[in-house]
């Protein structure tokens, strides 16, 4: 049974356990990296496993590129990029019609955009992501954008409004990062915000953004790279491209001090949500802010788990996550209340068990714990080729090369006791913290008995 | 940041950098469906040439290589890899696939025996022993056996769904044998504490109560309950609801543990770094001495519901969105008809040019999405069609769904459908063997209702003979309006006042799990 071909990938396994493996005893993704004369890079990784192949793009352009007044417009320009060209009227059809599909994302730093098919379908993949990036423009229209307008604010709907705790991602960034800071809207936007899109911004937006100059392209899996060199030179080359746009350089991280802000919602239990400002994404603090995250919430034996779950059983969940971007970054804890427990008793538990972390640093088996999840999921995660053509251009995005999954993991590697204690003593305060309760409406209170 | 996770869950460990405020909004996202398969595309590149109107040269710009639209070439043959099989001492079946692409091994343990076999009254049982199963051994407390997965940085948890429980393990290849050293005392000696039972009954109560604020999660519980009917094995949520959960002691945990975990009837399906002669030795020492203990338990075999067209609505009052779900009759997971009903379920709700996403979302942007699956369980199963609509066109989308069963019924299927299904459906068997989770859900599900191991093979063999004629003739039979349960979740004041023209069965209230509520119960304002 020869149907699993050879693959290219070189994969070595590791120990992590011994703390004394070194960088280069990684896993690696092996690629090749052109860029085109308009200054488009380009990466091609193979892997012959499966007849699949991923065509992965990330443009330098997320919602912290938005005009004031046109929150969300970043993500609404995402969904008009599958509407269509003079040369392709429907996107869709053409990429479903030959068994590949799509999807995209924006978050407050990049666009992403990515097709998966058969790979049979190389050429063609390329040439419609070749084909809306060269003249999306040209046919853009009102009812386009009215459109894809009223799904975004539907999506809105369903990912927030009619979610229990929606709120609370809609009003982190307006009280974490001031009125003018990039980071300050909330990815989705505003409905207000949403309504006032034009056409006309529609069309700037792209010829500002969407420019070869401004993005990269991760080709990943089962093709001769012979053969799609010249198409990608053909397709991607033939576009001209302006200069990408000034980068935001370093912005300062906000300066913040303590606010407790309650709100109710249509729930049972109320919740809390503490958020920090944090290290930016791959800075230092960063990976140890992950590791922090693990010995914090991170299972069942880890300290507010324990406490809060397993212990004192005044919780029903409890998690922790560095929340990492590339301007900087969201430390966020959240916890939420077992009927009969108060938000008070919630946020005392995790004061005690943060005070701890910060004054005494932790075990060597809470940091292997930790470290081999960490360790499981760089593995986890490389399984499948858009997942692996995502990391590159992840990789490329932050630190100028997709070679770094290395390096990427040995960050984690590196990290000693004292170094976790150290980010949470200077991170994690609670004069720095913005702190989010939630509660039950009052006529939900009455239904249940009423606990808070 | 790259990542389109809102939040990480609370034990979880995935490095995927969420990002915050739930960024990274998806466009659309639709999970890989149930089927499968690859052929030879030709005639599908023939007809999407004649689909789509060709290369069109703009007149703006001199013609380029853009301008010349390529051709989607030959999809490659595939032929889905079969797994290598072995029983151990005690009986057990063994199906493995072993890859050496990657420094992981993934497993799952699944044995006949889920939500189906609960007792009367005591929902949610089958779950709750799966459950009790990651709380400690007898060598080792909650705390210990956790902390002894949590070091090597594995995963080892055991769940139920309706027809099944099983026990997932993941793990790097050099600490599989001290991961199945765990997962076998989690089979063969766990510690049924009674504290630990009581935190976990505690644990399970908030999550069904929280469960009630979550409109997905109510429409899919009430749809099952309203479908099936009251009594039917296959009515209740598998986790059980606030009612049936007070009824369940840790005896009741005991004796299904000792009815129905057992060797007799389970497969483990492994997939990863891993060869037969050292997985084979490994196993027979972790697990070759598990045995059952008293007769070997029936497999329930539920007939179809007598199901008879319903509406039924749960209100949220105030709610932004309505959430609509459809479910008609459907066959069983043995249907001989599965190819045939997978290219039926693509083109009408299975993907993003399906017709109901197209329709709702596409053109009329009455929504974030709207899609449809084919549930098929051991011995029936349903159709379901669903989305979630914003309020004030929750009439409209009613009407929208309505017409697109009707044209089912018509038997309007076009060839260029057919072909874009069937592309599809190749392309997705494929895409299964990327991740070994996947590989062991997809073969788990074989070996449970014994489909045979060359079950995907024939598949994909049948999707490339279906044939106009025969998919449309499924497709009539497929929309079954007059049986169809409706659920509608949201504002029930503006739900009744929008439905009220529609040709639709008179609307019932129940509860946000799903339970009848009296009919005068008033609207509640907010």
């Amino acid at each position: 049974m020869n149907r699993l071909r050879q693959t290219l990938i070189l994969i070595a396994v590791t120990g992590l356990l011994s703390g004394r493996a070194s960088a280069t005893d990684n896993p690696r993704l092996a690629f090749e990296e052109v860029t085109l004369a308009n200054g488009m890079k380009v990466v091609l990784h193979e892997d012959h496993t499966l007849p699949i192949v991923a065509l992965n793009l990330w443009y330098k352009v997320g919602s912290r590129d938005e005009q004031p007044g046109r929150s969300g417009f970043a993500h609404l320009f995402e969904h008009l990029m599958f509407m269509g060209t003079e040369r392709v009227p429907n996107f869709d059809v053409v990429m479903e019609g030959g068994g590949a599909w799509n999807n995209a994302s924006t978050s407050e730093d990049r666009t992403n955009y990515y097709s998966v098919g058969p790979a049979n379908m190389v050429d063609t993949l390329l040439w419609l992501d070749a084909d809306r990036l060269d003249s999306l423009d040209d046919t853009m229209t009102q009812a386009k954008l009215d459109l894809q307008r009223d799904v975004v604010r539907n999506e809105r709907r369903q990912s927030y409004e009619n979610q229990p705790y929606g709120q609370t991602w809609l009003i982190i960034p307006n009280e974490m990062y001031p009125e003018g800071h990039p980071y300050h809207d909330p990815v989705i936007g505003s409905h207000e915000d949403l309504e006032s899109a034009t056409v006309d911004d529609v069309v700037s937006f792209f010829r500002t953004w969407y420019i070869p100059a401004n993005a990269s392209l991760v080709l990943a899996g089962d093709f001769d790279p012979e053969k799609v060199k010249p198409l990608i030179e053909d397709y991607f080359g033939s576009i001209e491209s302006n200069p990408p746009p000034a980068s935001l350089g370093e912005v300062p991280m906000p300066t913040f001090a303590a606010k407790t802000v309650a709100i109710t919602d249509d729930v049972q239990l109320p919740q809390v949500t503490m958020v920090w400002h944090s290290a930016p994404f791959m800075k230092p603090g960063d990976a140890e802010l992950d590791v922090a995250s693990s010995v914090l919430a991170g299972s069942k034996n880890s300290r507010l788990y324990k406490s809060l779950v397993y212990d004192k059983e005044i919780a029903n969940d409890v998690s922790a996550y560095q929340a990492s971007m590339s301007l900087s970054s969201l430390f966020i804890i959240e916890a939420t209340a077992q009927p009969g427990h108060t938000l008070e008793e919630l946020e005392a538990a995790i004061d005690a068990e943060l005070q701890t972390l910060r004054t005494e640093v932790p075990t060597q088996r809470e940091l292997d714990r930790a470290k081999n999840n960490i360790e499981t999921n760089f593995v986890r995660r490389i399984e499948a080729v858009n997942a692996r053509a995502d990391l590159l251009n992840q990789y490329l995005f932050l630190t100028g090369s997709p070679d770094y999954l290395q390096q990427d993991l040995a960050r984690y590697q590196a990290i000693t006791p004292e170094d976790v204690q150290k980010v949470v003593s200077e991170t994690l305060l609670e004069g720095n913290r913005f702190t989010l309760e939630t509660r039950p409406e009052p006529a939900a209170l009455e239904a249940t008995g009423g606990q808070e | 940041m790259s990542c389109t996770l809102r939040r990480r869950t609370p034990l979880s460990t995935d490095l995927c950098q969420a990002a915050p405020m739930g960024s990274a909004d998806v466009r659309e996202h639709h999970p890989m469906k149930s089927a499968f398969l690859r052929r030879v595309a030709l005639a599908v590149a023939l007809s999407l040439l004649a689909a789509c109107s060709g290369p069109q040269v703009s007149d703006t710009k001199l013609p380029g290589k853009l301008d010349v639209r390529p051709d989607n070439g030959v999809a490659p043959l595939f032929t889905p890899p079969k797994p290598e099989r072995f029983e151990l001492a005690n009986g057990l079946q063994v199906w493995l696939f072993s890859r050496t692409t990657l420094p992981l091994v993934t497993a799952s343990l699944t044995l006949p025996a889920g939500a189906v076999v609960d007792p009367d009254g005591k929902a949610g049982l089958a779950s709750l022993t799966a459950s009790m199963l990651s709380e400690g051994t007898e060598r080792l407390t909650s705390l210990e056996f956790a902390d002894e997965v949590e070091v090597l940085g594995a995963t080892l948890s055991a769940s139920s769904g309706q027809d099944s429980s099983q026990v997932f393990l993941q793990t790097l290849p050099r600490n599989l044998e001290a991961t199945l050293a765990l997962a076998s005392e989690l089979l063969m000696t766990p510690r049924f504490d009674p504290k630990e039972f009581e935190r976990i009954h505690q644990l399970t109560s908030n999550s069904l109560q929280q469960r009630q604020d979550e409109p997905k999660a109510v429409a899919s519980i009430t749809g099952t309950r309203a479908f099936f009917g009251e009594g039917h094995p296959y009515a209740h949520p598998v986790d059980g609801t606030l009612e049936s959960l007070e009824n369940l002691s840790l005896e009741d945990v005991k004796t299904f543990y000792s009815t129905y975990w057992r060797p007799e009837g389970a497969t483990l399906v492994v997939v990863g770094d891993v060869d037969r002669k050292g997985l084979e030795g490994l196993l027979n020492e972790k697990l070759g001495t598990w045995q059952g203990k008293g007769p070997v338990p029936e497999i329930a075999n539920p007939v179809a519901p007598t199901s008879l067209g319903r509406t039924v609505i749960v209100d949220v009052p105030g709610a932004p969105q309505t959430v609509i779900r459809f479910l008609m009759p459907g066959p069983g997971i043995r249907t001989p008809d599965a190819a045939t009903l997978e290219l039926l379920n693509t083109l009408f709700g299975g993907s993003f040019t399906s017709r109901i996403n197209q329709n709702l979302r596409e053109d009329k942007g009455y929504t974030y999405g709207a899609r449809s699956s084919f549930v098929m369980l051991r011995s029936t199963g349903y159709f379901v069609g669903s989305s979630s609509v914003r309020t004030e066109v929750t009439g409209a989308a009613l009407a929208e769904f309505l017409k697109e069963y009707r044209r089912l019924e018509a038997g309007d299927i076009t060839a260029d459908e057919l072909e874009r299904s069937r592309a599809t459906q190749n392309a997705d068997m494929v895409q299964l063997f990327e991740t070994q989770s996947g590989v062991v859900s997809a073969f788990s599900d074989v070996a449970l209702y014994g489909l045979g191991e060359d079950h995907l093979e024939k598949l994909l063999a049948a999707l490339q003979v279906v044939q106009l004629p025969g998919l449309n003739d499924q497709a009539r039979r497929a929309s079954d309006l007059s049986n169809a349960t409706l659920i509608l979740v949201g504002d029930r004041a503006e739900i009744e006042r929008q439905i009220a023209e529609l040709p639709i069965a008179p609307a019932e209230l129940r509860d946000k799990e799903g339970a009848h509520l009296p009919r005068e119960t008033e609207p509640t304002n907010r």
